[in-house]
Order: C-alpha cells, then sequence, then structure tokens
C-alpha cells in the first residue's frame, strides 16, 4: 500500500505515489533553479512541464492509473538531468548562471532557524556555526541594543530559501541532483516542508498572475513575527521552569547524597552550616543487620534518588527543548522507582516485626517516708550532657535520644514521671519499663538492657535525668515511666529539672512544665500548689521555712 | 575572504575549458533545429527524435530552452495543436529571419566543414 497524491502538472491531473511525487517535485525544483536569472524562464519550464504531462499521460492506461517512480525515471531519463539542462543553458546565458550555480546567496534558512532563520543563513554564506552569528546578535542588543532592530530589518531584506535549489544556492553548492537528493536525506521532515513549498508555489502562482510582486505581504510577515514571538515566549517560560528544576533538582539530589554519608550524629551539621540527615546512622537505630541497611539504603536512594533525576532530566530536556524518543527512560525509572519502593516496603516490615510485641516490667520501690510530709525531688546533674536543648545535633524519637558528646554517640531517653494520688497515706514509687520487639521474649531481653537509676535520703529523691542504653543497642520504643505517689495532703517539691520529665496534667495545670520547681500538695482534685491558705492535713502541716530550700 | 575570491577563480577558470564543448555543441545543435523544422513544423519530440537517427543524442530537456530563446529572438514561431494524449502542443517552424539565419549557418558550416577538412586530412 502506498500513498498517493494528486497533482496537476499543465492542467492535467495524475494520480501519483509518494515517492514519484518527491522525485519529480525535486526533479522540477532543480530545473527551476537553474532557470532563476534567464528571461523566458516560465514559458521554459512551462514547456517541460507540458511534455512531462505528455509523457506521464501515456504512462497511464485502465489498468495502470497511478504514476510510480518508475515512471518518473523514465520521464527524467527522457528529459535529461537538470545539470545537462542548465549545462546548455550556461552557454546560453554564462554570467547569470554562474553566478547562479556557483556562488551563495544569502537566504534566510527554514531549516536551522530559531527566529527567522537570519542567522542561520548567514551563517550559511559565510560558512560558518551558527552559533557565533547568534552570539553576536546577542551580544549587539547589550552592546548597543541594534542587534534586534537589525534582526527585524534583515528578516524583512532577506527572502527565504523555500526551495530545494534555493536552499543548495544558500549553501552555495552546486544545483545538481546529487546534491538535491543529498540535501533531502538531511531532512528527515522534508516531506512536510516540501508540501508546504508546494503550497507556495501555487500561491507564488497565484500571485503572479495578478501581478502581485511581493509573495508574501508586510502584514502575513508581521503577522509570522507575531506568531514566532509568542513561541518565542513560550520557549523562554519552558526554559525558565526547566532551569528552576535543574537547581532544584541539584541541591535536592547534593542533600540527598550528602545524608548518605555516615557519621556519628543522625543530624550533622556541615562545613558549610547546613545541618544533614544521615539515613545510615537513622537506619542503624533500629536495624541491626549491615545486609539488610545495605538493602534499605537501595530502596531509599531508588524512592527518593529516581524522581530526583527525573526531576533534573525533565528539566534539561526543557531547556533544550529535545523531545526524547526513546521510552526506556520513563519505563526503566518508573520500574526502578518500585522495586525502590518494593524494597522500602520489605524492609519496613522486617523493621515493624521487631515492634511487634510490647513487653512491660514492673518495679516497685520501697521509699522512706519524709517526716515533714514533703517530698523533695531533684535531678542529678549529668556530667556530660547539660542542657538538651543547646545540642542542635540531637535526635530524638518522642523520650528517645541520640546524641553525640565529644565524637562519643550516647543513647539515651528522658524517663516519664507522673504524680498521682496515693491508695494510702505513704509515698511510693513504681517505674514501668517498657520495651518492644519481635516477641515477648525479646521484648523483655530489651528492657533488661535498660540502664537506670535514682537515689534517696532522708527526704529528697534524687533522679537520674535519663536512662541509658549501651550503644549496640536498637531503638525498640524503650521507654521508663517513674510514677510518684503522694498521700492525700501532703506536700512534693519538684525541682525545676523535672520539668523536661513531667507528664502531670489536670484541670489546673494545664502545662507540665508550670508545676516544676513548685512546692504541690495533693488534695481531693489532684495535686495544688502549696499556699499555707489551703488546710493542709492537721497532723502534716508544712512550715513555710522549710519550703525554701 | 581572499580564500573565497580564489576558489571563485578557480571555479570560473573550470567552467570555461566546460564551456567550449557546450557552445560548439550548442552551435551545431541550432543548426540541426533550423534544418529539421526547414523541412517540416515539428514540435520538440519529434526533433528529438530525428536527431536520434542520426545518432546525435541530446536530452528533451536541453531543446526547451533553446527554442525559447530561438523563437524570442525572431527566428522561430509556433502553432497550438490540440493533442489527443496530453496537453497542447507547440509546433514550431521557421520565420523569414529563421530562412536567413539557416542559409547563413549553412554556408558558415560548409566553410567550417571544408577548413576543417582541409587541415584534419592534409597529407
Amino acid at each position: 500500500m502506498k500513498k498517493t497524491f494528486t497533482i496537476n502538472i499543465s492542467g492535467i491531473i495524475f494520480h501519483i505515489d509518494e515517492d514519484a511525487f518527491e522525485k519529480l517535485n525535486i526533479y522540477l525544483d532543480t530545473i527551476k533553479g537553474y532557470f532563476t536569472n534567464s528571461e523566458g524562464k516560465d514559458e521554459i519550464i512551462a514547456d517541460i512541464e507540458a511534455r512531462v504531462a505528455e509523457m506521464l499521460q501515456s504512462k497511464i492506461s485502465e489498468q495502470k492509473q497511478v504514476i510510480n517512480i518508475d515512471d518518473i525515471n523514465e520521464v527524467i531519463t527522457i528529459m535529461g538531468k537538470p545539470e545537462q539542462i542548465g549545462g546548455e543553458q550556461a552557454s546560453d546565458d554564462k554570467k547569470q548562471t554562474h553566478e547562479t550555480r556557483k556562488s551563495r546567496r544569502l537566504y534566510r534558512d527554514p531549516d536551522n532557524k530559531v527566529l527567522g532563520g537570519v542567522c542561520g543563513g548567514i551563517s550559511a554564506y559565510f560558512n560558518m556555526d551558527p552559533i557565533w552569528i547568534r552570539i553576536a546578535f546577542v551580544v549587539a542588543l547589550f552592546v548597543f541594543g541594534s542587534g534586534p532592530l537589525l534582526y527585524i530589518i534583515l528578516w524583512i531584506i532577506i527572502p527565504e530559501a523555500r526551495t530545494t535549489a534555493e536552499r543548495l544556492e544558500m549553501r552555495g553548492e552546486p544545483v545538481n541532483i546529487s546534491n538535491i537528493e543529498k540535501t533531502i536525506n538531511e531532512e528527515i521532515d522534508g516531506l512536510k516542508k516540501r508540501l508546504n513549498n508546494l503550497k507556495n508555489d501555487t500561491k507564488d502562482a497565484y500571485n503572479k498572475n495578478f501581478k502581485s510582486i511581493h509573495p508574501q505581504s508586510v502584514a502575513e510577515k508581521f503577522i509570522d513575527f507575531c506568531l514566532i514571538l509568542l513561541k518565542l515566549f513560550i520557549r523562554f517560560i519552558a526554559i525558565f521552569i526547566g532551569v528552576i528544576f535543574i537547581i532544584i533538582g541539584i541541591f535536592l539530589v547534593t542533600g540527598f547524597i550528602s545524608s548518605f554519608i555516615n557519621s556519628n550524629d543522625i543530624i550533622w551539621i556541615s562545613s558549610m552550616g547546613i545541618s544533614n540527615f544521615s539515613f545510615p546512622v537513622f537506619l542503624k537505630l533500629f536495624i541491626s543487620s549491615p545486609a539488610q541497611i545495605t538493602f534499605a539504603l537501595t530502596g531509599l536512594s531508588l524512592l527518593i534518588g529516581i524522581p530526583l533525576l527525573m526531576l533534573i532530566y525533565n528539566g534539561i530536556k526543557l531547556i533544550f527543548n529535545f523531545k526524547s524518543k526513546k521510552r526506556f527512560v520513563g519505563i526503566s525509572s518508573v520500574s526502578l522507582w518500585f522495586a525502590g519502593l518494593i524494597i522500602c516496603i520489605i524492609v519496613s516490615l522486617g523493621v515493624l516485626n521487631n515492634f511487634s510485641h510490647k513487653a512491660v516490667v514492673t518495679k516497685s520501690h520501697t521509699i522512706t517516708q519524709p517526716t515533714n510530709g514533703l517530698l523533695k525531688v531533684y535531678v542529678k546533674k549529668d556530667n556530660t550532657i547539660d542542657n538538651l536543648s543547646e545540642y542542635d545535633n540531637r535526635f530524638y524519637i518522642g523520650q528517645w535520644n541520640l546524641l553525640s558528646v565529644n565524637d562519643k554517640s550516647m543513647h539515651f531517653g528522658l524517663p516519664e514521671l507522673v504524680i498521682v494520688r496515693s491508695e494510702n497515706d505513704n509515698y511510693q514509687m513504681l517505674t514501668y519499663y517498657s520495651s518492644k520487639g519481635a516477641n515477648k521474649s525479646d521484648a523483655e531481653f530489651n528492657i533488661s538492657k535498660i540502664n537506670y537509676n535514682f537515689l534517696q535520703n532522708d527526704t529528697a529523691l534524687t533522679l537520674e535525668p535519663f536512662y541509658k542504653l549501651p550503644e549496640k543497642e536498637k531503638w525498640r520504643a524503650q521507654n521508663i515511666r517513674i510514677v510518684i505517689k503522694v498521700p492525700l495532703w501532703k506536700c512534693i517539691y519538684l525541682s525545676p529539672e523535672t520539668g523536661n520529665m513531667l507528664q502531670y496534667k489536670n484541670d489546673h495545670y494545664d502545662y507540665e512544665r508550670e508545676i516544676a520547681g513548685k512546692t504541690m500538695v495533693m488534695t481531693d482534685n489532684g495535686l495544688k500548689e502549696y499556699s499555707p491558705s489551703i488546710p493542709a492535713s492537721n497532723t502534716n502541716t508544712v512550715k513555710s521555712d522549710t519550703l525554701k530550700k | 575572504m581572499y580564500l573565497c575570491i580564489a576558489i571563485f577563480y578557480l571555479k570560473h577558470i573550470n567552467m570555461n575549458t566546460d564551456n567550449s564543448q557546450a557552445q560548439m555543441r550548442k552551435g551545431v545543435l541550432e543548426l540541426c533545429i533550423l534544418s529539421i523544422l526547414a523541412k517540416e513544423d515539428s514540435y520538440v519530440p519529434d526533433i528529438i527524435d530525428k536527431l536520434k537517427e542520426s545518432k546525435l543524442i541530446v536530452v528533451e530537456g536541453t531543446l526547451y530552452p533553446l527554442m525559447t530563446r530561438l523563437k524570442n529572438d525572431g527566428f522561430l514561431t509556433y502553432n497550438w495543436e490540440e493533442s489527443r494524449s496530453g496537453p497542447p502542443r507547440k509546433y514550431y517552424k521557421l520565420t523569414a529571419l529563421g530562412k536567413t539565419l539557416l542559409k547563413d549557418q549553412k554556408k558558415s558550416w560548409d566553410d567550417l566543414v571544408d577548413s576543417v577538412n582541409k587541415i584534419v586530412y592534409s597529407k
């Protein structure tokens, strides 16, 4: 099956195969190219066309209704190659033909254009890379501001190379069939263009009939110009978006790559003052096997890295306006991304399994009852860590913290401190250790690794600020909850440092920290700030001077 | 720039040697066409056929510019004749001026052949 065109040669209609049409069209174009400057050009062309029509007519019969490429080849053999015909012309009209054949002419190059093909044409004339001409025009914009004006003038003055022959002239190549063929092969979308040429040619012919000298009026040129400006504007926006894509992409990719650097801390401050997040350290917190960590890192890098790379890729595509016909980029990136997703899901499931069971161990501590009805709770000062909020490399999940001090990584957790009312007349203290694990015994084993102590002497209870974990221990949602039970109408003093640990809440004190640093009394409605006006229990009146300490 | 000029001249010289042959052929061809038309009015394919009979190989396309030039110079004129197979044909015939030209050219051809023969075949 072949595509067929309908053409009109010298007033006779032919059906012609696509390839045959192309060949004939080039042939006639080329011949026209030879006679551009000789008088009687139209008549010669008309004569030749009439003869071609006659010859083609003889090829048509009832059985064969379409002109094919063999017919055209035969016609060309009889008629002669364009250079043979043109050769005769050369002797007729030496000087003019010489110019036509051998020297370059300045045209606008429609095949090599950004705006109007002016630069392309100039570069073809001087046989150089158009980029230099374009750069010169852009530089002229900045230096004299004259670039665009000059460009528009040239655009209007210089004719466009429409026919193949003109294009060859533009490049200074002799117009003959082999060159034409070469040119055609260079044009992948040649057919479309030549169809346009045909349209233009008929338009030209039409215009000539009406003695119109300019085939393209100024108005048409202006509309063309506006359209091109619009296109240019859209391109500009596309490039702008592309640049933004690339900048964002590169930023994220750099950040992402740096997050794979192994360091002591999960969050660390680079030399440039940018805080970074370290995936390997993060994963080490709860994944024990190095193989699984590598696996997880691979998954993560695909899951996050692929979209980032695609962002940059699309940015580049927008800037350089190339349409990738290779679908594998899209397909492979999507499949890699899904592979990453699956890996991440598998790893997550494995990790989640380690959190499937929870164990709680409760320890009850006997504490000596303070004689004056006031229990003081202090927090022991830690030698290494003063104030958590001062460490900007602290990473924490809930009450649990990872911190490196002096290049030494520390795992520790903040215990929760809860004050409740005692069910009898004694102060009591309970600690609940909890942890998760793959199974019950695993969870209990994790609890056994938690190291937490407190001291009591006389009326004061000194808590350690953190519970510590051995460095190799993984995070399994370990937690310690300290419950201090205060009997009714008895008092408790909570030092300001306990504020980090306190979880207390009741109607009177919305903010847990409000009770830190104060003496509180246990009432029927829970803790209240102690003041002499509050009726304390008869037997255990707290003296105001003891409160000051 | 100078390189361009140099190339231009080289091509120019090349062209001239090419042309001398074409020039000679053109002169002879003109005489042949005029002679054919003197016998009967013809259209281009007829002329081609006659030329081929005499083994003067010329492609058809070559003739059209030549015919047009001769016509424009007033040596030929033509009539349209309807054709059953295609567009109307141009039948060319000699004008009075053309007949004079033929006479002149015949004479100079005979002279030329004489002179050339004398040189080529002289012993």
